[in-house]
């Protein structure tokens, strides 16, 4: 599926920072300004319109779930994939 | 009051600029670069003869968290504490013609649109009860259907000594595809 990715932070800096959770304010292209929330248990998630994404859950990575998609690369970046509407 | 004269509250509205600190690290100077500015005060007598507005009642309460946790062994319990919120509730009563009214009305509103961006303050100076740059936590007016009388409750929170600019909103730009580019 195709997706239309935004770097939301750093993995790494927010474990540095020992937050259970925060919630971010972004302008995200294309979209408008959402409210996200970032959230440590089991796994670090992301909360977005109401879906839950655990980042790396089952080992996939890109983890996917109705329509959004969440992926960290190898600098701990993490983006979040809003899922491009099929217009065939 | 103050040394004779009325309480007072003071509207003061002001506009935060972003520190210069970092742009101007390497220029030697001596003076500190302010980073808020401040408009020409705005104050309102809260006198029945200047403008119409009579204090009825006015209290100041602080609330902090206290949380307690005892332990598996028996020993002394950790305290732990949070402050809350330091809330001084001002009530006024006024006439439904009086100056006082239309003009905290109308600076209630103009806090409304900048209560984000922080720049404004509010002092109230009433005796013991003062409060220095305090930011505006709730406004309610109340009118009875078969009384000239407004009920007017200000409650004003402690503010920050220097309030700072709120960042603005990021723009995360978008790379489209199965993985980010």
């Amino acid at each position: 599926m195709i997706y239309d990715w935004y770097n939301i932070f750093n993995l790494a800096e927010f474990n540095d920072l020992g937050l259970v959770s925060r919630e971010l304010s972004l302008e995200l292209e294309g979209v408008g300004s959402k409210t996200l929330r970032i959230t440590k248990g089991n796994y670090t998630s992301i909360l977005y319109n109401d879906v839950f994404l655990p980042i790396e859950m089952i080992d996939k990575n890109p983890f996917e779930f109705d329509g959004h998609a969440v992926y960290v690369d190898e600098n701990d970046d993490v983006f979040l994939g809003i899922a491009v509407p099929d217009e065939g | 009051m103050l040394n004779g004269l009325d309480p007072i509250i003071i509207f003061q509205l002001s506009k935060l600029l972003p520190s210069a600190s970092a742009t101007i690290a390497k220029i030697p100077i001596i003076s500190e670069i302010p980073t808020v500015i401040d408009a020409p005060p705005i104050p309102i007598y809260l006198s029945e003869k200047l403008s119409g507005l009579i204090i009825t009642s006015e209290s100041k309460n602080i609330d902090i968290e206290t949380t307690v946790e005892t332990k598996t062994d028996g020993s002394a319990a950790d305290v732990q504490q949070k402050g809350l919120n330091s809330i001084t509730t001002i009530n006024i009563k006024a006439k439904k013609t009086s100056l006082g009214l239309n003009l905290l009305l109308a600076m209630a509103d103009l806090i409304l649109d900048r209560a984000t961006s922080k720049e404004y303050s509010i002092t109230y100076l009433h005796g013991s009860v003062t409060v220095f740059r305090g930011l505006l936590h709730s406004f309610s007016v109340d009118q009875e259907s078969n009384s000239q009388l407004i009920m007017i409750k200000i409650e004003l929170a402690k503010g920050a000594k220097t309030p700072q600019k709120t960042p603005e909103v990021p723009v995360v730009p978008k790379s489209t595809g199965v993985l980010p580019l």
